[in-house]
């Protein structure tokens, strides 16, 4: 009994020592290409594809070589995304992996013809996760945008993701993955917005630095359905972020009440709500925004120590803001013609009875509807300081 | 000095009820492709559960009637041995086809994401050996390993919720009930309902339960813990992703998970997912093969339903293995509420209502019998 206890445990320990070594569906990191991002261009109707890989042992850990050169640029074209991954294989030499892609760069060119097709293989693909960046490379091709080192980060994809990250602290770029994309595009009243990235740019020289190339992630791309339409700037983001509800922190620099100055205002936090009503197949959209915000600095000589002074301040804040948020409507308006802030959204969600009557309309009838922007900005904080610096003293 | 045979705890089935029936909302979660699929799903699954306590009601009834019998017991004494046979034949049918489903969701997904290259039948063969040794440690391993489980799998689900509440949109739950129509609607809850096929593994299990009321507890007590999990993974799925895009995905769950991003460091952790998902699928496969071992060997009165594991996990890794059953768009058919409701729904209601309007005929005979046997 007892060796047949034994044979039994030595054949089962056997047969886990064949069967879990890992020898199967095994991938060792020296056969793979990590993809940090992909540039995809079209090309007389085929796919072209440029893929940023990175070099897993120069770049950090010295051993030879251009220890600057953190990545490779490796490009294939092919019918189909997935038939020009497969076809980089026959010319580098290692098999590419996505996991750890930031960012699917699209050239402008191609996102006009429509992305939604193409983002297919990214999302059925099982090494793809829908959290990877969307960017718009704005007038150039998409590889264009490939190869910035303008930051401390080494490969430009790790760069690109991080300036797309900032957004969070400086609201004038949008903050857009694959499934925000694809929800906004699914999404009833709304059309898509993506990351808009124009190509890099030749850093200016200081000292001894080696020529370096930056990125800027200001402004946004807007979309009808799949189809890019247009961009807008990063004034119009702002203004989009607060409207959208998501804007995190930003600067707004205005003019200082003495006219001999600036006045700069941090936005801590926004929160807007907007309404929606249609009468007689007119639409009435009535913003409301309110901002809670910090006196960052002021250059000019006032006395912030009066509360009407401040007063004075958020009223020229709520009059820049409105004046941009009107702006941006207007745009979405007349020039685009495309509901990207979401109105027609918002009645989906709070009124269906009345969406359901414009629904097939809705363009036409967020074109000609009628405006109405509140906005109610409160400077709570000042800082360290409860006068400017340049201000010598009060005069009673 | 004799002692009473130990029993499972009614928190013990609570839980290896509730793990069988979140298994399922765990991966494919037909569901979301059921009518009305739009952001109502949250509420179709709560009136799913009322709709349980009506479908399910024959089932309590007749285990409320025949305390210390399961199913196929009771089945013998109101339709006779010979249909009772056929009858637990049907129930076997059912199991090893539950079975058959589960486990080529699982390997489907090993095949396709985890171990491409590895013949799916060496995983189906791995998979089945350890569900066959499982089952054959009987009911109160199972129990006791419920206890486990369910912490691992109620408590990722827990888990990944927090960890996904930046990525979740609420307004997507609006407006509610102005897009569904009262009879989708309805038809969603009833195939909500009607997926809730541990109704049947309570009523065989039902003698091994301590406690009194213990079926009722028991029914009572799954249908809460698992609507409440049912709803926050279905609301999970539509916070992050809205209804067409989840509609668009296979694994819309495992799809959640993978947006998991907090501080740049806790990110990547399907892994936790697919630990949970496959205790859970191991779990659910070893009870149903436990419960239709135990049909068999009432059927063929064998002393242990032992030896019926091999033969019935058999017939699960041949079809499996050697049929297009795995084939993704023959899969998918068959879990959507064009089918597996129609099918659940007779075991779970029409078969036991059958045996209760047999029972209500024939109850003064029964009875007698009963009361003679005692």
């Amino acid at each position: 009994m007892k060796i047949k206890k034994t044979v039994a445990v030595f054949n089962t320990i056997l047969i886990c020592m064949l069967l879990l070594c890992g020898c199967w569906d095994r991938r060792e990191l020296n056969t793979l290409g990590i993809v940090s991002a992909v540039a995809i261009d079209m090309e007389d109707d085929n796919i072209k594809m440029t893929f940023e890989v990175i070099k897993p042992n120069r770049g950090r850990m010295g051993g030879g070589g251009d220890k600057d050169e953190t990545t490779v640029y490796v490009q294939s074209t092919g019918k189909s995304t997935f038939d020009a991954i497969r076809r980089a294989t026959l010319v580098t030499d290692r098999r590419l992996f996505f996991p750890h892609c930031s960012e699917y760069i699209f050239s402008e060119e191609f996102a006009r013809k429509g992305l939604a097709n193409f983002l297919d293989f990214w999302n059925r693909d099982h090494e793809n996760r829908r959290r990877t960046y969307l960017v718009i490379a704005k007038g150039c091709r998409a590889s264009e945008v490939l190869g910035a080192q303008g930051g401390i980060e080494r490969e430009s994809a790790h760069y690109l993701r991080h300036l797309v990250e900032n957004t969070h602290s400086n609201a004038r770029s949008v903050n857009v993955n694959v499934r925000n994309f694809l929800m906004q595009y699914y999404a009833d009243g709304i059309e898509p917005v993506a990351i808009s990235v124009p190509s890099k740019q030749k850093k200016e020289k200081i000292g001894d630095e080696k020529e370096k190339h930056i990125l800027s992630t200001e402004g946004a791309a807007i979309f009808k359905e799949d189809k890019l339409i247009g961009f807008i700037d990063g004034d119009e983001a702002l203004g989009f972020n607060i409207v959208r509800n998501e804007l995190k922190s930003a600067v707004i620099a205005i003019p200082s009440l003495d006219g001999n100055g600036i006045t700069s205002v941090e936005f801590n936090s926004t929160k807007a709500k907007s309404k929606v009503e249609v009468l007689n197949g007119r639409a009435k959209i009535t913003v409301n925004i309110k901002i809670a915000a910090t006196l960052g600095e002021e250059t000019g000589k006032i006395n912030l120590r009066e509360n009407s002074v401040v007063e004075q301040i958020e009223k020229e804040v709520a009059e820049d803001i409105s004046k941009r948020i009107y702006n941006l409507i207007e745009k979405a308006q007349k020039e685009y013609e495309a509901d990207f802030l979401g109105f027609g959204n918002t009645l989906y969600h709070k009124n269906y009875k009345q969406w359901k009557q414009v629904e097939d309309q809705w363009d036409k009838v967020f074109t000609r509807a009628d405006i109405i922007v509140k906005v109610d900005p409160e400077i709570d904080r000042r800082g360290y300081i409860n006068l400017p610096a340049g201000l010598q003293e009060v005069k009673k | 000095m004799s002692t009473k045979p130990e029993k499972l705890s009614i928190l013990q089935v609570v839980l290896m009820l509730t793990i069988s029936r979140m298994i399922f909302s765990y991966s494919n979660i037909p569901m979301i492709n059921t009518p009305p699929s739009n952001q109502d799903l949250w509420l179709v699954v709560i009136v799913g559960a009322l709709y349980d306590y009506i479908l399910c009601f024959p089932l309590l009834y007749l285990s409320q009637k025949f305390k210390g019998m399961n199913l196929y017991d009771y089945s013998e004494k109101i339709v006779g041995k010979f249909i009772a046979k056929l009858l637990g034949l049907m129930l076997v049918g059912f199991f090893v086809a539950s079975n058959i489903l589960y486990v080529s969701m699982n390997t489907g997904f090993l095949a396709t994401v985890v171990l491409p290259e590895t013949p799916i039948w060496v995983t189906i063969a791995i998979f089945l050996g350890v569900c066959i040794y499982s089952a054959s440690k009987g009911l109160l391993t199972q129990g006791r390993l419920a206890e486990v489980i369910a912490l691992v799998l109620l408590g990722s689900i827990i888990l990944f919720t927090i960890l996904n509440l930046k990525n979740m949109h609420m307004k997507v739950f609006t407006p509610i009930l102005k897009t569904s129509k009262f009879s989708e609607f309805n038809f969603g809850a009833l195939a909500s309902a009607a997926m809730f096929y541990q109704i049947i593994i309570l009523a065989q299990i039902a003698p091994q339960i301590n406690g009194k009321k213990s079926v009722l507890k028991s029914f009572t007590g799954t249908i809460l813990v698992s609507t409440v999990f049912i709803i926050i993974v279905v609301g999970s799925i539509l916070a992050v992703f809205g209804i067409k895009q989840a509609q668009h995905s296979n694994l819309p769950y495992y799809n959640v998970i993978q947006q998991i991003s907090v501080l740049d460091s806790i990110e990547r952790i399907e892994a936790i997912f697919l630990i949970s998902w496959f205790l859970g699928v191991f779990f659910n496969v070893s009870l149903n093969l436990y419960i239709s071992s135990e049909v068999m060997s009432k059927i063929f009165k064998s002393k242990s339903n032992k030896v019926f594991l091999l033969p019935l996990a058999a017939i699960v890794f041949i079809i499996i293995t050697f049929t297009k059953i795995k084939k993704a768009t023959i899969f998918v058919k068959f879990i959507s509420h064009k089918f597996l409701p129609y099918l659940q729904f007779g075991y779970i209601f029409v078969i036991p209502l059958f045996l209760l309007i047999i029972y209500l005929l024939r109850k003064k005979s029964i009875d007698r019998q009963q009361k003679n046997s005692k």
